[in-house]
Protein backbone atom coordinates (compact mmCIF):
# COMPACT_ATOMS: atom_id res chain seq x y z
CA UNK A 1 0.00 0.00 0.00
CA UNK A 2 1.26 3.77 -0.88
CA UNK A 3 0.74 5.53 2.05
CA UNK A 4 1.45 8.88 1.13
CA UNK A 5 -1.61 8.02 -1.57
CA UNK A 6 -3.72 6.68 1.02
CA UNK A 7 -3.53 9.39 2.99
CA UNK A 8 -3.92 11.97 0.31
CA UNK A 9 -6.86 9.87 -0.69
CA UNK A 10 -8.93 9.70 2.46
CA UNK A 11 -8.74 13.44 3.35
CA UNK A 12 -9.81 14.53 -0.33
CA UNK A 13 -12.65 11.79 0.28
CA UNK A 14 -13.29 13.60 3.92
CA UNK A 15 -13.90 16.61 2.84
CA UNK A 16 -15.57 16.07 -0.37
CA UNK A 17 -18.12 14.13 1.72
CA UNK A 18 -18.96 17.33 3.98
CA UNK A 19 -22.03 18.81 3.56
CA UNK A 20 -22.15 22.04 1.18
CA UNK A 21 -20.58 24.86 3.54
CA UNK A 22 -21.65 28.20 4.36
CA UNK A 23 -19.46 31.04 5.37
CA UNK A 24 -20.17 31.52 9.15
CA UNK A 25 -18.67 35.11 9.15
CA UNK A 26 -20.38 38.15 8.38
CA UNK A 27 -24.36 37.57 7.47
CA UNK A 28 -27.12 39.45 6.36
CA UNK A 29 -29.86 39.48 8.98
CA UNK A 30 -32.84 40.80 7.53
CA UNK A 31 -33.81 42.67 4.76
CA UNK A 32 -36.86 44.31 3.22
CA UNK A 33 -38.04 43.11 0.64
CA UNK A 34 -37.23 39.66 2.83
CA UNK A 35 -35.75 36.43 0.61
CA UNK A 36 -38.05 34.36 -0.62
CA UNK A 37 -41.52 36.29 -0.55
CA UNK A 38 -44.19 37.91 -3.13
CA UNK A 39 -44.56 41.63 -2.02
CA UNK A 40 -47.81 43.37 -3.99
CA UNK A 41 -46.40 46.80 -3.52
CA UNK A 42 -43.47 48.31 -5.59
CA UNK A 43 -40.89 49.20 -3.26
CA UNK A 44 -38.85 52.56 -2.94
CA UNK A 45 -36.02 50.96 -1.13
CA UNK A 46 -34.03 47.87 -0.08
CA UNK A 47 -33.11 48.08 3.34
CA UNK A 48 -30.53 45.09 4.47
CA UNK A 49 -29.56 44.71 7.95
CA UNK A 50 -26.35 42.65 8.95
CA UNK A 51 -25.48 41.46 12.50
CA UNK A 52 -22.28 43.70 12.59
CA UNK A 53 -20.79 46.77 11.25
CA UNK A 54 -19.41 46.33 7.47
CA UNK A 55 -18.63 48.01 4.70
CA UNK A 56 -20.91 47.23 1.71
CA UNK A 57 -19.03 47.21 -1.59
CA UNK A 58 -21.28 45.50 -4.00
CA UNK A 59 -24.77 45.43 -4.90
CA UNK A 60 -26.49 44.40 -7.72
CA UNK A 61 -30.35 44.57 -8.60
CA UNK A 62 -31.20 41.70 -10.70
CA UNK A 63 -34.63 41.48 -12.73
CA UNK A 64 -34.76 38.99 -15.23
CA UNK A 65 -31.82 39.41 -17.72
CA UNK A 66 -31.10 42.74 -16.81
CA UNK A 67 -30.07 44.93 -13.77
CA UNK A 68 -32.05 47.24 -12.03
CA UNK A 69 -30.56 50.86 -11.02
CA UNK A 70 -30.32 51.91 -7.64
CA UNK A 71 -28.32 54.79 -6.06
CA UNK A 72 -25.84 52.31 -4.24
CA UNK A 73 -21.83 53.37 -3.68
CA UNK A 74 -19.63 51.03 -2.51
CA UNK A 75 -19.18 51.97 1.49
CA UNK A 76 -15.92 52.52 2.95
CA UNK A 77 -17.24 53.06 5.93
CA UNK A 78 -18.79 50.09 8.05
CA UNK A 79 -22.55 50.01 9.05
CA UNK A 80 -25.00 47.51 10.25
CA UNK A 81 -28.09 49.09 8.44
CA UNK A 82 -28.48 50.00 4.51
CA UNK A 83 -31.23 51.90 2.43
CA UNK A 84 -30.94 51.51 -0.55
CA UNK A 85 -33.11 53.74 -3.35
CA UNK A 86 -34.65 51.39 -6.10
CA UNK A 87 -35.98 53.75 -8.50
CA UNK A 88 -37.97 52.25 -11.85
CA UNK A 89 -38.97 49.03 -9.87
CA UNK A 90 -41.26 46.92 -11.71
CA UNK A 91 -43.73 43.95 -11.17
CA UNK A 92 -41.76 40.87 -11.66
CA UNK A 93 -38.90 38.68 -10.20
CA UNK A 94 -35.46 39.89 -8.81
CA UNK A 95 -32.84 39.15 -7.15
CA UNK A 96 -30.12 40.94 -4.91
CA UNK A 97 -26.36 40.39 -5.01
CA UNK A 98 -24.30 41.95 -2.44
CA UNK A 99 -21.10 41.17 -1.01
CA UNK A 100 -19.85 42.86 2.17
CA UNK A 101 -15.96 43.25 4.30
CA UNK A 102 -16.81 42.32 7.62
CA UNK A 103 -15.14 43.16 11.27
CA UNK A 104 -12.60 40.27 10.39
CA UNK A 105 -11.65 41.46 7.18
CA UNK A 106 -13.06 38.62 5.43
CA UNK A 107 -15.68 39.06 2.57
CA UNK A 108 -18.69 38.01 2.32
CA UNK A 109 -20.88 37.17 -0.50
CA UNK A 110 -24.75 36.06 -0.71
CA UNK A 111 -28.06 37.02 -2.06
CA UNK A 112 -31.76 37.14 -1.69
CA UNK A 113 -34.54 37.03 -4.00
CA UNK A 114 -38.39 38.42 -3.59
CA UNK A 115 -41.52 38.76 -5.90
CA UNK A 116 -43.13 41.76 -6.82
CA UNK A 117 -46.94 41.02 -7.94
CA UNK A 118 -49.11 43.85 -7.82
CA UNK A 119 -52.04 41.82 -9.33
CA UNK A 120 -51.87 39.55 -6.25
CA UNK A 121 -53.20 43.06 -4.46
CA UNK A 122 -56.05 43.22 -6.50
CA UNK A 123 -57.20 39.36 -6.13
CA UNK B 1 -23.07 16.46 -0.99
CA UNK B 2 -19.96 16.96 -2.76
CA UNK B 3 -18.37 20.21 -1.79
CA UNK B 4 -16.38 22.33 -4.20
CA UNK B 5 -14.76 25.83 -3.72
CA UNK B 6 -15.27 28.46 -6.37
CA UNK B 7 -13.03 29.14 -9.22
CA UNK B 8 -11.86 32.46 -7.08
CA UNK B 9 -12.43 30.71 -3.50
CA UNK B 10 -9.87 28.15 -4.58
CA UNK B 11 -7.43 30.80 -5.99
CA UNK B 12 -7.80 32.93 -2.81
CA UNK B 13 -7.12 29.20 -0.83
CA UNK B 14 -4.05 28.52 -2.95
CA UNK B 15 -2.57 32.23 -2.44
CA UNK B 16 -3.18 31.73 1.61
CA UNK B 17 -1.19 28.52 1.76
CA UNK B 18 1.37 29.96 -0.40
CA UNK B 19 1.92 32.87 2.33
CA UNK B 20 2.24 30.15 5.10
CA UNK B 21 4.55 28.20 3.07
CA UNK B 22 6.66 31.24 3.04
CA UNK B 23 6.40 32.04 6.50
CA UNK B 24 7.09 28.13 7.15
CA UNK B 25 10.29 28.15 5.19
CA UNK B 26 11.75 31.52 6.60
CA UNK B 27 11.30 30.11 10.48
CA UNK B 28 12.33 27.01 9.67
CA UNK B 29 15.63 28.14 7.45
CA UNK B 30 15.89 30.62 10.98
CA UNK B 31 15.91 27.78 13.26
CA UNK B 32 17.79 25.57 11.09
CA UNK B 33 20.60 28.18 10.94
CA UNK B 34 20.44 28.51 14.42
CA UNK B 35 19.96 24.93 15.49
CA UNK B 36 23.55 23.64 13.29
CA UNK B 37 25.61 26.19 14.11
CA UNK B 38 28.52 26.54 11.90
CA UNK B 39 27.11 24.54 9.16
CA UNK B 40 29.10 24.15 5.69
CA UNK B 41 28.40 26.81 3.42
CA UNK B 42 27.18 24.57 0.74
CA UNK B 43 24.64 23.41 3.12
CA UNK B 44 23.83 27.14 4.74
CA UNK B 45 23.65 28.38 0.99
CA UNK B 46 20.91 25.59 0.24
CA UNK B 47 19.20 26.53 3.53
CA UNK B 48 19.13 30.06 2.45
CA UNK B 49 18.00 29.30 -0.86
CA UNK B 50 15.30 27.78 0.28
CA UNK B 51 14.01 30.68 2.11
CA UNK B 52 14.69 32.96 -0.72
CA UNK B 53 12.24 30.87 -2.56
CA UNK B 54 9.65 30.63 0.14
CA UNK B 55 9.66 34.62 0.41
CA UNK B 56 9.20 35.00 -3.05
CA UNK B 57 6.41 32.51 -3.17
CA UNK B 58 4.82 34.22 -0.28
CA UNK B 59 5.50 37.63 -1.53
CA UNK B 60 3.30 36.40 -4.88
CA UNK B 61 0.80 34.70 -2.29
CA UNK B 62 -0.41 37.87 -0.57
CA UNK B 63 -0.68 39.98 -3.79
CA UNK B 64 -2.10 37.96 -5.59
CA UNK B 65 -4.51 37.19 -2.87
CA UNK B 66 -5.27 40.97 -2.35
CA UNK B 67 -6.07 41.19 -5.99
CA UNK B 68 -8.13 37.68 -6.32
CA UNK B 69 -10.52 39.18 -3.07
CA UNK B 70 -11.43 42.53 -5.84
CA UNK B 71 -11.59 39.92 -8.50
CA UNK B 72 -13.98 37.55 -6.51
CA UNK B 73 -16.83 40.62 -5.65
CA UNK B 74 -16.36 42.48 -9.25
CA UNK B 75 -16.94 38.92 -10.59
CA UNK B 76 -15.78 40.04 -13.90
CA UNK B 77 -13.14 37.54 -15.09
CA UNK B 78 -9.33 38.94 -14.34
CA UNK B 79 -9.65 42.05 -15.45
CA UNK B 80 -11.82 42.50 -12.41
CA UNK B 81 -9.39 42.20 -9.73
CA UNK B 82 -7.61 45.52 -11.15
CA UNK B 83 -11.19 47.56 -10.49
CA UNK B 84 -9.72 50.76 -8.93
CA UNK B 85 -13.11 51.60 -7.07
CA UNK B 86 -13.08 48.24 -4.78
CA UNK B 87 -9.34 48.36 -4.88
CA UNK B 88 -9.17 51.59 -3.15
CA UNK B 89 -12.22 50.02 -0.46
CA UNK B 90 -9.68 47.16 0.21
CA UNK B 91 -6.64 49.25 0.76
CA UNK B 92 -8.48 50.75 3.38
CA UNK B 93 -9.84 47.83 5.04
CA UNK B 94 -8.37 45.00 7.41
CA UNK B 95 -7.53 43.06 4.30
CA UNK B 96 -5.13 46.05 3.14
CA UNK B 97 -3.79 46.63 6.14
CA UNK B 98 -2.77 42.86 6.50
CA UNK B 99 -1.75 42.39 2.99
CA UNK B 100 0.95 45.85 3.77
CA UNK B 101 2.57 44.04 6.56
CA UNK B 102 2.56 40.30 4.83
CA UNK B 103 4.07 41.73 1.46
CA UNK B 104 6.84 43.52 3.78
CA UNK B 105 7.75 40.61 5.84
CA UNK B 106 7.99 38.59 3.05
CA UNK B 107 9.90 41.47 0.83
CA UNK B 108 12.39 41.83 4.04
CA UNK B 109 13.10 37.87 4.13
CA UNK B 110 13.53 37.73 0.23
CA UNK B 111 16.37 40.64 0.00
CA UNK B 112 17.90 39.19 3.02
CA UNK B 113 17.97 35.38 1.92
CA UNK B 114 19.35 36.65 -1.46
CA UNK B 115 21.91 38.82 -0.20
CA UNK B 116 23.41 36.00 2.11
CA UNK B 117 22.75 33.11 -0.14
CA UNK B 118 25.27 35.59 -2.71
CA UNK B 119 27.64 36.27 0.16
CA UNK B 120 28.26 33.09 1.47
CA UNK B 121 30.06 31.76 -1.50
CA UNK B 122 32.51 34.11 -1.67
CA UNK B 123 33.55 33.58 2.10
CA UNK B 124 36.19 30.81 1.96
CA UNK B 125 35.71 29.06 5.98
CA UNK B 126 31.75 27.69 6.91
CA UNK B 127 30.22 30.79 8.36
CA UNK B 128 30.04 31.27 12.21
CA UNK B 129 27.32 32.14 14.31
CA UNK B 130 27.95 35.80 14.66
CA UNK B 131 28.26 36.17 10.68
CA UNK B 132 24.22 36.33 11.05
CA UNK B 133 24.05 38.25 13.65
CA UNK B 134 21.91 41.24 11.09
CA UNK B 135 20.84 38.57 9.21
CA UNK B 136 19.02 36.95 12.57
CA UNK B 137 17.53 40.77 13.76
CA UNK B 138 16.59 40.92 9.91
CA UNK B 139 14.63 37.73 9.57
CA UNK B 140 12.96 38.21 13.36
CA UNK B 141 11.53 41.48 12.22
CA UNK B 142 10.36 40.02 9.00
CA UNK B 143 8.38 37.27 10.94
CA UNK B 144 7.24 39.73 13.08
CA UNK B 145 5.99 41.58 10.28
CA UNK B 146 4.20 38.54 9.51
CA UNK B 147 2.73 37.82 12.93
CA UNK B 148 1.79 41.39 13.11
CA UNK B 149 -0.31 41.22 9.81
CA UNK B 150 -3.00 38.51 11.55
CA UNK B 151 -3.96 41.13 14.06
CA UNK B 152 -5.94 43.09 11.48
CA UNK B 153 -7.80 40.11 10.12
CA UNK B 154 -8.92 36.45 10.28
CA UNK B 155 -11.56 34.85 12.72
CA UNK B 156 -8.87 35.19 16.09
CA UNK B 157 -8.44 39.30 15.21
CA UNK B 158 -11.85 40.00 16.55
CA UNK B 159 -11.02 37.88 19.82
CA UNK B 160 -9.32 38.66 23.01
CA UNK B 161 -5.54 39.17 23.61
CA UNK B 162 -5.16 35.72 25.03
CA UNK B 163 -6.37 33.93 21.60
CA UNK B 164 -4.05 36.79 19.44
CA UNK B 165 -0.96 35.83 21.64
CA UNK B 166 -1.51 32.04 21.07
CA UNK B 167 -1.58 32.33 17.45
CA UNK B 168 1.58 34.03 17.70
CA UNK B 169 2.60 31.20 19.38
CA UNK B 170 0.70 28.65 17.40
CA UNK B 171 1.72 29.89 13.82
CA UNK B 172 5.59 30.49 15.07
CA UNK B 173 5.93 26.76 16.43
CA UNK B 174 4.40 25.06 13.42
CA UNK B 175 6.20 27.42 10.80
CA UNK B 176 9.94 26.44 13.02
CA UNK B 177 8.88 22.97 12.94
CA UNK B 178 7.49 22.36 9.43
CA UNK B 179 9.49 24.92 7.53
CA UNK B 180 12.15 22.85 9.06
CA UNK B 181 11.41 19.15 7.20
CA UNK B 182 12.67 20.20 3.94
CA UNK B 183 16.06 21.70 4.65
CA UNK B 184 16.65 18.41 7.01
CA UNK B 185 15.13 16.01 4.23
CA UNK B 186 18.27 18.06 2.38
CA UNK B 187 20.49 16.80 4.73
CA UNK B 188 19.21 13.35 4.79
CA UNK B 189 21.45 12.96 1.79
CA UNK B 190 25.18 13.80 3.07
CA UNK B 191 27.62 10.37 2.78
CA UNK B 192 28.33 11.44 6.47
CA UNK B 193 25.66 9.09 8.71
CA UNK B 194 26.91 10.46 11.77
CA UNK B 195 26.35 14.06 10.63
CA UNK B 196 22.87 13.45 9.92
CA UNK B 197 22.41 11.56 12.99
CA UNK B 198 23.81 14.31 14.68
CA UNK B 199 21.65 16.93 12.99
CA UNK B 200 18.60 15.21 13.21
CA UNK B 201 18.94 14.55 16.83
CA UNK B 202 19.54 17.86 17.37
CA UNK B 203 16.24 18.81 15.79
CA UNK B 204 14.02 16.28 17.61
CA UNK B 205 15.37 17.58 20.76
CA UNK B 206 14.22 20.97 20.34
CA UNK B 207 11.08 19.77 18.10
CA UNK B 208 10.13 18.68 21.42
CA UNK B 209 9.86 22.31 22.60
CA UNK B 210 7.62 23.12 19.74
CA UNK B 211 5.94 20.30 19.75
CA UNK B 212 4.97 21.75 23.12
CA UNK B 213 3.93 25.10 22.14
CA UNK B 214 1.82 24.49 19.09
CA UNK B 215 -0.67 22.01 21.93
CA UNK B 216 -0.69 24.81 24.38
CA UNK B 217 -1.27 27.38 22.10
CA UNK B 218 -3.81 25.63 20.20
CA UNK B 219 -5.46 24.29 23.34
CA UNK B 220 -5.62 28.18 24.41
CA UNK B 221 -7.47 28.94 21.15
CA UNK B 222 -10.27 26.23 21.25
CA UNK B 223 -11.19 26.99 24.33
CA UNK B 224 -11.81 30.83 22.63
CA UNK B 225 -13.39 29.74 19.62
CA UNK B 226 -15.73 26.67 21.18
CA UNK B 227 -18.58 27.40 23.65
CA UNK B 228 -18.46 23.56 23.84
CA UNK B 229 -17.22 19.95 23.01
CA UNK B 230 -20.68 19.53 21.39
CA UNK B 231 -20.15 22.64 18.56
CA UNK B 232 -17.15 20.79 17.53
CA UNK B 233 -19.43 17.99 16.26
CA UNK B 234 -22.40 20.40 15.51
CA UNK B 235 -21.10 23.14 13.41
CA UNK B 236 -19.27 23.04 10.08
CA UNK B 237 -16.36 25.05 11.59
CA UNK B 238 -16.14 22.01 14.42
CA UNK B 239 -16.24 19.30 11.99
CA UNK B 240 -13.22 20.49 10.04
CA UNK B 241 -11.33 21.13 13.09
CA UNK B 242 -11.85 17.36 14.15
CA UNK B 243 -10.33 16.86 10.57
CA UNK B 244 -7.45 18.56 11.35
CA UNK B 245 -6.84 17.49 15.19
CA UNK B 246 -6.36 13.99 13.45
CA UNK B 247 -3.98 15.02 11.21
CA UNK B 248 -2.31 16.60 13.55
CA UNK B 249 -2.36 13.34 15.90
CA UNK B 250 -0.87 11.34 12.95
CA UNK B 251 2.26 13.64 12.74
CA UNK B 252 2.99 13.97 15.82
CA UNK B 253 2.61 9.97 15.77
CA UNK B 254 4.84 9.98 12.60
CA UNK B 255 7.23 12.44 14.78
CA UNK B 256 7.68 10.77 17.43
CA UNK B 257 7.91 7.46 15.20
CA UNK B 258 11.25 9.70 13.76
CA UNK B 259 12.37 10.35 17.06
CA UNK B 260 12.41 7.22 19.31
CA UNK B 261 12.49 4.75 16.51
CA UNK B 262 13.83 5.94 13.16
CA UNK B 263 17.17 8.54 15.10
CA UNK B 264 18.42 5.57 16.51
CA UNK B 265 19.09 3.86 13.27
CA UNK B 266 20.33 6.86 11.39
CA UNK B 267 23.89 4.30 11.52
CA UNK B 268 23.37 2.60 8.48
CA UNK B 269 21.84 3.65 4.67
CA UNK B 270 18.84 1.62 5.42
CA UNK B 271 18.04 3.63 8.19
CA UNK B 272 18.64 6.60 6.46
CA UNK B 273 16.45 5.68 3.49
CA UNK B 274 13.24 4.56 6.21
CA UNK B 275 14.19 7.93 7.96
CA UNK B 276 13.83 9.98 4.30
CA UNK B 277 10.20 8.38 3.26
CA UNK B 278 9.13 9.31 7.02
CA UNK B 279 10.11 12.64 6.44
CA UNK B 280 8.40 12.55 3.33
CA UNK B 281 5.12 11.64 4.80
CA UNK B 282 5.14 13.91 7.83
CA UNK B 283 5.99 16.67 5.39
CA UNK B 284 2.58 15.41 3.23
CA UNK B 285 0.86 15.35 6.19
CA UNK B 286 2.05 18.90 7.26
CA UNK B 287 0.70 20.26 3.76
CA UNK B 288 -2.42 18.87 4.50
CA UNK B 289 -2.51 20.22 7.57
CA UNK B 290 -1.74 23.64 6.50
CA UNK B 291 -4.50 22.78 3.18
CA UNK B 292 -7.20 22.30 5.98
CA UNK B 293 -6.16 25.02 8.47
CA UNK B 294 -6.34 27.26 5.11
CA UNK B 295 -9.51 26.41 4.27
CA UNK B 296 -11.25 26.52 7.10
CA UNK B 297 -9.52 30.37 8.42
CA UNK B 298 -10.43 31.72 4.96
CA UNK B 299 -13.90 30.17 4.13
CA UNK B 300 -15.67 29.03 7.14
CA UNK B 301 -16.08 30.97 9.88
CA UNK B 302 -16.64 30.10 13.99
CA UNK B 303 -19.72 29.12 15.55
CA UNK B 304 -21.20 32.43 16.38
CA UNK B 305 -21.65 33.44 19.97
Amino acid sequence: MNLPRFIVGTFFCIVFSLPALVSAHTALKESSPEDGVTITSIPSDLDLVFNADVRLIKLELMGVGHEMPTNFEPSSTAVSTYKIETPGMHPGEFTVNWAAIGADGHTVTNSFSFVIDTDAASD
Amino acid sequence: MLMVPSTWEFLSLACKLLTYLGAASLLGALFCIWLFKNETRQVTHNILTYMTVGAFLGFQGALFGFLVQIGMVVNNGPIGMFDRGIGSIYLDSPLGDTTFFQLSGFALTFILGLTYANKIQRITSPPRLDYFRFFNTGCILAFLLLIFSFRFSGHISILSVTSKLSIAAHYSAFAAWIGSLYPLYCLSFSENLEYIQDRVKKFGDSAVALVAVLIVAGGLMVIELFDSIAEAFSTNYGQIFLIKLSLVVLILAIAAINRLRLTPRLVSKSGVVLFRQSLKVEILVALLILSITTYFSTIVGPPEH
